[in-house]
């Protein structure tokens, strides 16, 4: 019992980097846009979310503020580099793949580069600790499993409905779904469909950020240069695992550090299993769930990956 | 642009010129339109007409010329500042988003219900029953569109247009996908809504042109060759004056072939996209060198008697004997091979890849073929070759064979469809509204190809919803209604009275 208790309570806040990011890549794509660069903006986030707190505001007894101010600074860095691909694909309708993966290029190399530059060795920060809810934390097995971690656990399942209200009952949310999957008749019903392209990849590189800082802030409290750790391009596949449906790639996201808990879990109690097979559990996992779920079509953005240019008939 | 509710009193188009590479699209075309009158566009496909209309609407910036609204110049940078000055259109590709409601799809430009943190899908709904109510145009709001018939998907476009207000209407063909009967209604509706707004109306359907319009303008090769008042000329005059020559239909005179039995279909049980059975035990043959036309009120079962014969649906139950062989649930690739053609209801989903050029899309069914293929190589000669002389002999509009495929106008891609699957001389073919969207000339051309494959012995499944195309070129009627074949009639049976009654669901043991 205390096993699965262990379990479930590390793989809960290790689901939130994936969550967050997930959730941010799911409005790009909505919007006809994947951002492969995802993990680049991760890997700014995370470094600069660290830099913050740690040059300023080491352990003070401000530090509070000053990891807020770091994870806002991921956010907005985060949200350029978002606008910064819109001008490379959406304006310039560069191949999305290719200038995704320069992106991320670009993104790790420079979080590296400048973590060497003003941080060097390992340093670590106090980071955002835990706070337990009053009264809620101490049920049994609930309390520990859902409601002891970071502040930033709970808000990102509450952007869970949030992302699922935006995106099926506001007019933005409408109109990100509309220009993903027939931008034309979007255009001709008078939608600027690069301007809502635009702010999708703003939305989305503001999340990717945050969730990188959140692995420097919260979850393993120190930078370095493969803090990431492919976390972006899982995001990635997550939304078209979860059918760009914001509460299956929860699901998805749960599913996936979940095992990683239990993969780490395996390994900890010195379980006699090969620990390469337990590394691989949660990746052939993945693979496995979406060999099987069935491709919705009808439901995604059927304009994905596809610049918009209204005189052009195709 | 500040919204207006100001009336469009005269609206001008002058000197408008465009050019697309290789096309001249537009040439020095100047039209003019009064508050209340209906003016009919027509011409042969690819004449310019879409062309001419999205640069009317903002969606096409012209190379030359303006635009004018009661006197003054406007300049529609985009659709919105169209909308604002009061236009509207129905595109003859539908505009609309597949995966949403037709609630959605309407909320999407209704700025009113917006408000930041709120979609007022409540408003929209009232606007909509308060539009249907208005002009009994009935839609539900709730039903996905691609849940759609075409024909339905049209009236969604209409209503759409209605109900962001317009005060100036422009259809592109929207009268193609609609049923006889609807479209009677909708003849009817836009001659009342006259009273109120002014309507550009573009049709290959003279009779339609003729009951409607006011004014005539034709157009060729992107020019304006004739203009004039509808009443003082006939359909006919019409159609010598848009093709340069008299357009005569064929008619299928010849006796009923003597055939053996190549398709049938025994107790076929098909469900549609919503999941109920669209077809119910249903029973037809077809032999050899023979047309049946299959008449019925579209969203009877049509839709996917095709599918299902093509391997594109899933058959419940029942059996496809195609020359011997139940083809039932085999795959679309072992179908085509069987010696199946197809010409598809939805052509830009499903009868051409748009982003591939001309000539890859003639091709598209044989490319495993020796004809066209060495091994894992492309005969590159001989495609071009096919293609140069399909262009031809189709008289596909296009500047060459290497433009992408969705460039093309609607008439003419349907026209790359036709010529692919008439010139790959099937064993059987399966034709779904042939001739929608071509214009006259074309669709002439058309039934001669159809009757010439029949009288080498094809035989030939035609779906269509014009009474007119099945009397002139079947030898057999068949009947559906809700999903299964009401009767079988011979061809000197088979008359507009009949059909009629037929497919309103009457059996005939009540008629005679
Ligand atoms: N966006 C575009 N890019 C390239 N060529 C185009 C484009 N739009 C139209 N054309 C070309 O311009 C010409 C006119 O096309 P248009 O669609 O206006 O014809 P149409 O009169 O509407 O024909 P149809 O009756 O078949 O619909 C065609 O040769 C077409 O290939
Ligand atoms: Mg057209």
């Amino acid at each position: 019992m205390n096993f699965i208790v262990n379990i479930l309570s590390l793989g809960i806040p290790f689901s939130v980097a994936l969550l967050i990011a997930s959730l941010g890549e799911m409005f790009n794509q909505r919007a006809g846009v994947f951002n492969l660069g995802c993990e680049g903006i991760m890997a700014m986030g995370a470094f600069l979310g660290m830099l913050v707190p740690y040059s300023i505001g080491q352990g003070g007894p401000t530090s509070g503020m000053y990891n807020v101010l770091g994870l806002g600074l991921a956010m907005v860095v985060g949200a350029l580099l978002g606008i910064f691909f819109a001008f490379v694909v959406v304006t310039f309708r560069a191949p999305q793949g290719i200038a995704g993966i320069g992106l991320q290029m670009f993104g790790v190399g420079t979080a590296g580069t400048l973590f060497r530059h003003f941080i060097g060795g390992t340093q670590s920060v106090p980071g955002i600790g835990n706070f337990p809810i009053p009264g809620l934390s101490k049920i049994p097995f609930i309390g520990p499993i859902f409601f002891s971690h970071n502040v930033l656990v709970y808000l990102a399942f509450l952007f869970v409905p949030l992302a699922w209200y935006i995106l099926f009952k506001t007019p933005w949310g409408l109109r990100v779904r509309a220009v993903g999957t027939n931008p034309r008749a979007a255009d001709s019903i008078g939608i600027q469909v690069n301007k809502v392209r635009y702010q999708a990849l703003a939305v989305g590189g503001a999340l990717a950020g945050l969730a990188g800082a959140y692995l420097s802030l919260a979850q393993v409290k120190m930078f370095s240069d493969e803090i990431i750790a492919g976390r972006g391009f899982i995001a990635v596949a997550l939304v078209y695992f979860g059918h760009w449906h914001p509460v299956k790639i929860m699901g998805g996201a749960l599913l996936f550090s979940l095992a990683q808990a239990l993969q780490l879990a395996i390994q900890g109690q010195g379980i006699n299993f090969p620990y390469e097979f337990a590394v691989m559990l949660p990746y052939v996992l993945v693979i496995i769930v979406l060999a099987f779920s069935r491709e919705s079509q009808l439901l995604g953005p059927t304009s994905l990956g596809i610049p918009f240019n209204r005189e052009k008939r195709i | 642009m500040e919204l207006t509710q100001k009336k469009i009193t005269n609206l001008r188009m002058e000197h408008i010129t465009k050019r697309f590479p290789g096309v001249l699209a537009s040439d020095d075309i100047t039209l003019e339109i009064s508050e209340g009158q209906i003016l009919a566009l027509v011409g042969e496909n690819g004449a310019g007409k879409t062309t001419l209309m999205n640069i009317l609407m903002g969606l096409y910036q012209p190379d030359e010329g303006r635009i004018l609204i009661n006197g003054e110049e406007v300049h529609f940078r985009s659709p919105n500042d169209a909308f604002a000055a009061g236009l509207g259109m129905v595109h003859q590709q539908y505009m609309l988003v597949a995966n949403m409601t037709v609630l959605e799809n309407i909320a999407l430009g209704f700025k009113a219900a917006w408000s930041p943190y709120k979609l007022d899908l409540g408003m929209v709904r009232d606007r909509i029953t308060e539009i249907a109510k208005k002009y009994g145009l009935v839609v539900d709001p709730d039903a996905y569109i691609w849940q759609l018939s075409v024909g339905e998907q049209q009236r969604v476009e209409l209503v759409k247009t209605l109900c962001l207000g317009a005060r100036f209407l422009i259809l592109d063909e929207p009268t193609s996908a609609l049923t006889p009967q609807e479209t009677d209604e909708l003849i009817v509706l836009l001659k009342n809504m006259s009273s109120e707004l002014s309507i550009i109306f573009i049709s290959h359907k003279l009779q339609e042109v003729k009951d409607l319009s006011d004014k005539i303008t034709i157009l060729r090769h992107g020019a304006v060759v004739f203009e004039g008042n509808t009443h003082e000329h006939s359909p006919s005059d019409i159609a010598a004056l848009m093709t340069g020559h008299e357009v005569d239909l064929p008619l299928n005179e010849e006796p009923a072939p003597e055939g053996v039995p190549v398709l049938d279909i025994k107790n076929l049980n098909v469900k549609s996209d919503r999941g109920f059975l669209a077809l119910k035990d249903l029973n037809l043959t077809i032999s050899s060198g023979e047309i049946v036309g299959l008449a019925g009120v579209s969203g009877n079962g049509q839709r996917e008697l095709a599918e299902a014969i093509n391997g594109l649906r899933k058959v419940e139950s029942g059996e496809i004997q195609f020359y011997g062989e139940n083809i039932a649930n085999k795959s679309p690739h072992h179908i085509i091979e069987a010696g199946m053609g197809y010409i598809p209801e939805e052509r830009n989903t499903e009868g051409i890849v748009p982003s591939f050029s001309l000539k890859e899309n003639l091709i598209l069914k044989d490319t495993e073929h020796d004809e066209f293929s060495n091994h894992a190589f492309l005969k590159n000669k001989a495609i071009d070759k096919n293609a140069e002389d399909l262009r031809v002999k189709f008289d596909i509009r296009s500047p060459n064979i290497s433009i992408a495929a969705g460039s093309l106008s609607g008439g003419n891609i349907q026209k790359v469809i036709l010529a692919r699957e008439i010139s790959r001389r099937p064993k059987f073919l399966i034709a779904v509204y042939p001739i929608r969207g071509l214009d006259l000339g074309a669709a002439e051309f058309i039934h001669k190809q159809l009757l010439e494959i029949r009288r080498e012995g094809i035989g030939i499944l035609l779906i269509s919803e014009e009474l007119d195309e099945i009397l002139d070129l079947s030898d057999r009627v068949a009947v559906i209604f809700k999903g299964q074949i009401q009767k079988v009639l011979d061809r000197k049976d088979a008359n507009r009275r009949s059909l009629g009654i037929l497919m309103a669901g009457v059996k005939d043991d009540q008629t005679v």
